[in-house]
């Protein structure tokens, strides 16, 4: 068997399309496209200076170095530290070692300092306490740094997979959001510019081009997320193609879900962060899981 | 492991029960397609590189 391209032996087989590629020409192939999907939708424009969300895992590692092949932007990393331990630790060490070998600027930042708890401190809903909490420090420290985007790793399976959770949830406001950020000074616009490149493509990409700890975070398994994503990996498996078709399918439905009523903004009392509640969703988890976390350390005395 | 004849990654990887989707295969330490045939002898890491959360 060969590359299609060449006489080198084929490291990819891209099913959905029946083209076999060796490493030179699947690399090749993977940055064309990831730079074509940025200047298609016009994501990046030339001079801006760009957030990179950086975990040292496949995706953030990938999407880093692709973004600083590119001229004329400015590329500031900023790194979470949630507090998992045994896990973080392996992925912010990749982080380190690749911005001081690219002399890209790294910022970390932990919740720690931050919010005053970690993730390991959470007692159930790790995912969602992470995933907001994550979210609010990296727009915190964007708007700080005055950044244009704030870019992300998400691929492709990331979006079929937030898209079937909330088909599955009956939630349009959710489904409508996964491509239009929210309108609000007060969010620094993000950008995905791994979204149509499947998992499986960019695991072979940073597999090939970089040294990746590929742990899984110790919290996954417990999602409704871990779910989803081993139904949609099977239906992949057994037709070729259909991670796309879930993505196209979605889009075509883009335009009906504008009209669809969405609840207006306020300033959360709390923090002054835009709210769709009475209070938003940092406050709200920080709360109560303070609350538990007091409540244990009374139990305990 | 003893592998049946005429086997690839592919078959090896259903057999395991590992989906495809989910992993990058290397036969003998380079990275190889899962059509790629498998010989008693040889050598196959398999390194899952889905992450979830």
């Amino acid at each position: 068997m060969r590359c299609d391209n060449c006489d080198g032996a084929p490291v990819y087989n891209r099913r959905y399309s029946g083209q076999k590629f060796c490493h030179d020409h699947f690399t090749e192939y993977f940055e064309r496209k990831v730079k074509k999907t940025i200047n298609d939708s016009g994501m990046i424009k030339r001079g801006e200076r760009i957030g990179v969300a950086l975990s040292g895992g496949k995706d953030s590692i990938t999407l880093l170095s692709i973004l600083n092949k590119m001229e004329d932007i400015e590329l500031f990393a900023i790194a979470v530290d949630e507090g998992i331990k045994g896990y973080r630790e392996k992925s912010l060490h990749v982080a380190k070692k690749f911005c001081k070998e690219t002399d890209i600027s790294l910022e970390i930042i932990s919740f720690k300092n931050s919010f005053g708890v970690t993730v390991d401190e959470t007692k159930d809903h790790a995912c969602s306490f992470c995933g907001v909490l994550r979210r609010r420090l990296l727009n915190d420290r964007a708007k700080e740094l005055g950044l244009d985007k704030l870019a992300t790793g998400h691929n492709l399976d990331d979006e079929t997979q937030a898209i079937m959770i909330n088909y599955i949830r009956g939630d349009p406001e959710r489904l409508l959001r996964l491509s239009n950020s929210t309108h609000s000074d007060k969010f620094v616009p993000r950008i995905k510019p791994l979204q149509e490149m499947p998992e499986k493509e960019v695991g072979l990409y940073a597999v090939l081009n970089f040294n990746i700890d590929f742990s899984e975070c110790p919290y996954a398994g417990d999602s409704f997320r871990t779910g989803i994503r081993d139904f949609i990996n099977t239906l992949e498996r057994d037709n070729p193609g259909i991670k796309f078709s879930i993505k196209r399918g979605y889009e075509k439905l883009t335009p009906y879900l504008e009209s669809y009523p969405t609840k207006e903004l306020k300033e959360c009392p709390l923090c002054g962060e835009p709210t769709s509640g009475e209070v938003c969703k940092v406050c709200d988890m920080l709360q109560s899981t303070k609350m538990f976390i007091n409540d244990n350390k009374n139990r305990r005395e | 492991m003893k592998i049946k004849k005429d086997t690839t990654i592919a078959l090896l990887l259903d057999e395991l029960g590992i989906n495809r989707e989910t992993v990058v295969v290397s036969k003998n330490g380079s990275v190889a397609i899962e059509e790629e045939p498998l010989e008693q002898g040889d050598t196959v890491d398999i390194i899952k590189i889905i992450s979830g959360g």
